[in-house]
């Protein structure tokens, strides 16, 4: 549980130290991608709360899908269209489904963790 | 199966580490575009500041002009004389500013020919060989470098240029208000000598008659008289707006 979000934090300070800067033609297309990882990163976070966590999707699904949206947003802007929209539409709403079931895994462990406190709300 | 946890462990760390840099990169390099972009705005709102002030300039000098002018009606309206002295002043005003009158006072000759050396040789073949080279656009560019650097004044070849005057390529001669002119040109100007010659040497006019094969002569001078405009246009079709109550 603490790993991914040890790793997210390393790579930030990583990153930031690091000081690399993309042209700015190229930053529409990280953000897309950074959007897909970002889910990517949350969904293992909560498939990992869930007990159904398997390394082999979340590392095929980060890659598939970074590349994926940042393909889309490419193509988007070649044929005019703005592909890219599509994958900010689902991730986004992808990104706060995982967030929410997250929460709300560890809402319930929290109160699971207080027995008297929650048989006082299960009987209210 | 610890080892494969292991692994596992150690690739979700590395692709939330990759995750996290990307996100940091994203922040850095989205953080900037402001800079180039703000810069080029900075110097177009400056610009663009400059111009009105100038605009501002000059409408308060029209307002002072105008409230003068009242002034001096109000001051004249018991004296019928007066008022038709004011209008007269002003009249010659307008006609003096629209060129209507010959001027008189410091300014410079300028002599535009083809270098003295080729004159002894065969005078008309070496102005005829430049003069098919000269532009309408030479010789604008040079009476908009004069009047843009304070002359009051400007006449080519005792053609006055005023406010529609024409210069232009008519197949093959130059026509300063539909009369040709011929080499050489005697460029007559009121104004700030010093100026007007400083202006002329920072700009590349001088250089771009040398390329054709013509030379400015300037000749300084204390009294030049330029003249008036000749055939002036009357106003045929212009008709007065009904005035509204």
């Amino acid at each position: 549980m603490w790993l991914p979000l040890a790793g997210l934090i390393i790579g930030i300070l990583l990153g930031f130290i690091s000081d690399i800067h993309l042209p700015a033609s190229w930053s529409q297309y990280l953000a897309v991608a950074l959007l897909a990882a970002l889910d990517t990163v949350f969904g293992g976070m909560r498939a990992n709360l869930e007990g159904t966590f398997d390394v082999g999707v979340f590392s095929s699904g980060f890659f598939f899908n970074t590349l994926l949206a940042a393909g889309l947003a490419f193509l988007g802007e070649r044929i005019g269209i703005d592909l890219y929209l599509a994958a900010v539409i689902v991730f986004g709403t992808r990104l706060f489904n995982n967030l929410a079931t997250i929460r709300r895994i560890l809402l319930n462990r929290w109160t699971d963790r207080r027995p008297q406190e929650g048989e006082r709300k299960k009987m209210a | 199966m610890k080892r494969k946890q292991l692994q596992g462990n150690l690739l979700i760390f590395f692709i939330t580490l990759i995750a996290g840099m990307m996100l940091a990169i994203q922040f850095q390099s989205y953080a900037e575009p402001g800079y180039g972009e703000s810069r080029d705005m900075i110097l177009n709102l400056r610009n663009q500041i400059q111009e009105e002030r100038l605009k501002h300039q000059e409408l308060r000098n029209e307002i002072f002009k105008y409230q003068m002018l009242k002034s001096q009606y109000e001051r004249a309206s018991d004296d019928e004389d007066k008022i038709s002295d004011v209008m007269f002043r002003e009249l010659e005003e307008a006609r003096r500013q629209a060129g209507l009158t010959s001027m008189e006072g410091p300014g410079l000759i300028l002599h535009i020919d083809v270098p003295k050396y080729q004159l002894e040789f065969n005078a008309y073949d070496a102005r005829q060989k430049v003069y098919q080279k000269l532009l309408d656009n030479d010789v604008r560019s040079l009476v908009d470098e004069l009047f843009g650097n304070g002359a009051k004044a400007v006449s080519i070849n005792h053609h006055r240029l005023i406010v529609n005057s024409t210069i232009r390529k008519v197949s093959d001669t130059i026509q300063v208000n539909t009369h040709p002119i011929a080499l050489p040109f005697e460029v007559r100007v009121i104004g700030d000598a010093d100026l007007l010659l400083a202006a002329l040497q920072v700009s590349d006019i001088p250089k771009v008659f040398r390329e054709i094969g013509l030379e400015i002569t300037p000749e300084k001078k204390d009294v030049v008289v330029v003249p008036q405009a000749r055939d002036v246009q009357q106003i045929q079709h212009m008709q007065r707006l009904k005035e509204s109550d």
